[in-house]
């Protein structure tokens, strides 16, 4: 029997690494930024609640998994995201799965302080 | 890889499936698990709406309805970008006795057939011709 969180049951094998790397809601934030255009690392720390060094390890880990690329412009590095469909439909199925991972734990919630039913605690 | 896009979830809940159904669909419930704003009318063509926590309306029609076991919807963010998701897309939750509890499924899936990637089909006509 399954626990109480959620768990994902999809995913592809060969995918495996990108699937990983979409699995935190800052690096899929991340993307989301990158799928509108190029971003630095601090331009995004502007708008995420982390600091710009926790987004550059966030980056990193998403070029490893070849999500992202980045190119040296003066002083900056500029991040893209890798532009194919597999990424796309990748970050795609990350949100998706990040949002129901978050309906199904609020309906859980939900069900547990139901107040026609004695709470599992007691 | 388009038309095989799928999200699938399952949790077991530790509840009998008429108390998890009456969650799902119970109007007063509703928001508590799709989210302040969201509407879900459990009727066939009911309505269907909820705003993503990106920030998005998603907003669709309930295709069909059977209580306590399975209820098949299908809906698309509102605003439409041309390098988003394939949309609009087909949520399937189905209700299964396991023990005393309940396995709760959920998929999410492109609406196939009807998205065509890159092209201009819209979530209006996919809605209209999607069937459950």
């Amino acid at each position: 029997m399954s626990g109480p969180m959620p768990k994902d049951v999809g995913g592809q094998d060969g995918a495996g690494a990108v699937f990983a790397a979409l699995s935190d809601p800052t690096r899929r934030a991340v993307v989301r930024m990158l799928t509108e255009r190029p971003r630095t690392a601090s331009e995004m720390a502007v708008d995420l609640p982390v600091s710009r060094q926790a987004i550059a390890k966030h980056l990193s880990l998403l070029a490893e998994a070849g999500l992202v690329t980045s190119d040296r412009v003066g002083r900056e590095v500029l991040y893209r995201l890798t532009p194919t469909p597999m990424v796309e439909a990748a970050s795609w199925m990350a949100e998706v799965g990040g949002e129901w991972d978050r309906r199904l734990e609020a309906l859980r919630r939900r069900l547990a302080r139901d107040p026609d039913r004695p709470s599992p605690e007691g | 890889m388009a038309g095989d896009d799928a999200v699938t979830r399952e949790m077991v809940l530790p509840f009998p499936r008429d108390d998890v159904w009456r969650a799902l669909t119970d109007p007063a419930s509703v928001g508590e698990w799709l989210g302040p704003e969201a509407v879900l009318d459990a009727t066939p063509r009911g309505e269907v709406a909820c705003r993503r926590s990106d920030g998005a309306l998603v907003r669709g029609t309930v295709l069909s309805v059977t209580p306590p076991l399975r209820l098949v919807l299908v809906w698309a963010p509102e605003a439409r970008s041309p390098d988003g998701p394939p949309d609009p897309t087909r949520v399937e939750i189905v209700l299964t006795r396991e023990g005393e509890g309940t396995l709760l499924t959920v998929r999410e899936s492109a609406a196939i057939g009807l998205w065509v990637p890159g092209g201009p089909a819209g979530g209006g006509r996919a809605m209209a011709r999607a069937s459950g």
